[in-house]
């Protein structure tokens, strides 16, 4: 399993709070290979969820339009 | 980052182009302007007391729906490269799945709100699993839940301030976030307002949907506690909480809830005690019915009292006082009698009044022999039109009752 994968899933993940990106990161030595892979599915999939990408994916829109109309303004 | 709003209008030269965005853009900023104010009402308005909550939260979700076809409308204008056009599309897929061009309603957008919390609450329980199994310990789980499960509205804080974090600390995105920060301050939004939108709107939905209840009731509870001060906090005993979880289920139970008489926390005497204003609002009610309204003996709320054989008794309406008696109003130092205009022999008298509430006597429904009825301040107003209209030293007027017309005149009644 690669763990430097799962620090940045951990590091990026939406659904995690900064105390649970520590418990995570923290617990990783002490998780076997299956858990590993389940704490990856988890964050993949959460990756996933529909509001976290409407989040993202507002943001883009907005900053897209702001910068358009900011650069039509100028 | 810059001070002030740039506003695209204040362009020196504006393309046909540009200006029809401006106009669309003014358009969608005049929707998130009532969107904003319908947060800034919140749900417990007094204005709106009643059912304010709900009417709140869905006066805004309309709003916000109607800002989506605008928004949607305009980007439909745009080339199909534009880069704002593709990005709106990108956004629509993940607001509304695969139903562009079809219509943006209130229920499309409450029901993905509705999925996202579900799958993040499932992921959750998949992590504090998960824990249970790397932890191998009895109560793991309970324990990995208590320690980091959030509140709905906690997760969409959460969620929100991560992924603003992350492009404030990208040095490619933080210039471009700070500008569309300045977008939104100069549509006269603030981002916390936004936030603030989605929390009422979350908490209510769920609120609605019985599944989730025992989610949210735990975020209500926090709410409570948190109000109290350290001291009054040591007084949460299990047994409080037990109480106000009983109370909350009583209220989300009833199919009528309102949304401002959710169970408290409130300290009374020195102690801790659960406020239920819904039973607080009955209890109350019933013990208005067994007091004189107004002061008049034997007035109850809602209860014709007949004023055959009781003596003249004085309210106050429209800022001045008002007698009544069976068979006269008197008003302005005048007392006026009443006939049918046309059959003006037929003498009418107030067989009843009744009150409709405690606070205002201009509400009570006088009611005459003859069966028509109008409210007290309907009659004051007539009266005092009367005495405004007068000429020589009596005052008359017709009043205009259902499908008679009364005559009222002070000083002797004629047809």
């Amino acid at each position: 399993m690669d763990t430097a994968k799962l620090t940045q899933l951990i590091a990026e993940s939406n659904i995690l709070t900064d105390a649970e990106r520590e418990y995570w990161s923290q617990s990783l030595p002490k998780m076997n290979e299956a858990q590993l892979a389940k704490l990856e599915q988890i964050l993949v999939k959460a990756r996933q969820i529909p509001w976290t990408e409407q989040i993202q994916k507002y943001f883009s829109m907005i900053t897209k339009s702001a910068k358009s109309a900011v650069s039509g303004a100028a | 980052m810059p001070t002030s709003p740039q506003r695209p209008s204040e362009g020196p030269q504006e393309s046909p182009k540009q200006k029809e965005r401006m106009g669309a853009l003014e358009s969608i900023k005049a929707q998130l302007a009532s969107l904003r104010a319908a947060v800034e009402r919140g749900p417990a308005a007094p204005e709106s007391r009643e059912t304010g909550g709900q009417q709140s939260a869905a006066e805004a979700m309309n709003t916000l729906a109607e800002a989506f076809q605008k928004a949607r409308g305009f980007h439909e204008g745009l080339g199909a490269t534009d880069p704002a056009r593709q990005a709106w599309l990108n956004v629509e897929q993940a607001f509304l799945g695969n139903t562009a061009g079809g219509p943006a309603g209130v229920e499309d957008l409450q029901r993905g709100i509705e999925d996202a919390v579900e799958q993040t609450d499932a992921a959750q329980q998949d992590l504090a699993k998960l824990a249970g199994d790397v932890a191998d310990e009895e109560g793991a789980v309970q324990e990995y839940l208590d320690r980091f499960r959030l509140s709905p509205v906690q997760r969409v804080d959460s969620v929100i301030d991560n992924v603003l974090q992350k492009a404030r600390q990208n040095e490619n995105l933080a210039p471009i976030v700070s500008k569309a920060e300045n977008l939104f301050r100069s549509l006269g939004i603030s981002f916390d307002d936004v936030k603030n939108f989605f929390k009422q709107l979350i908490f209510e939905k769920l609120e609605s949907l019985p599944i989730r209840v025992g989610l949210v009731e735990d975020a209500r509870l926090r709410e409570q506690v948190a109000r109290l001060t350290d001291a009054q906090k040591r007084m949460v005993t299990p047994e409080i909480e037990q109480q106000w979880r009983q109370a909350y289920y009583r209220w989300s139970s009833n199919p009528d809830k309102v949304v401002v008489q959710r169970p408290l926390l409130e300290m009374r005497n020195g102690k801790l005690v659960v406020v239920e204003p819904a039973l607080e609002q009955q209890t109350a009610a019933v013990a208005q019915e067994n007091i004189d309204a107004f002061g008049v003996s034997g007035m109850r709320l809602n209860q014709p009292l007949p004023l055959e054989g009781r003596p003249k008794f004085y309210v106050q309406v429209s800022g001045a006082g008002a007698g009544l008696t069976l068979g006269e109003v008197e008003r302005g130092g005048k007392n006026f009698k009443f006939a049918d205009k046309n059959t003006p022999a037929t003498r009418i008298t107030i067989s009843t009044i009744t009150a409709k509430n405690a606070a205002d006597p201009g509400q009570m429904e006088v009611k005459f022999n003859t069966g028509e009825a109008l409210t007290l301040v309907q009659l004051i107003g007539h009266l005092d039109k009367a005495i405004a209209d007068q000429r020589g030293g009596e005052a008359q007027v017709e009043i205009p009752v259902g499908t008679r017309t009364l005559r009222a005149s002070s000083g002797q009644t004629t047809a």
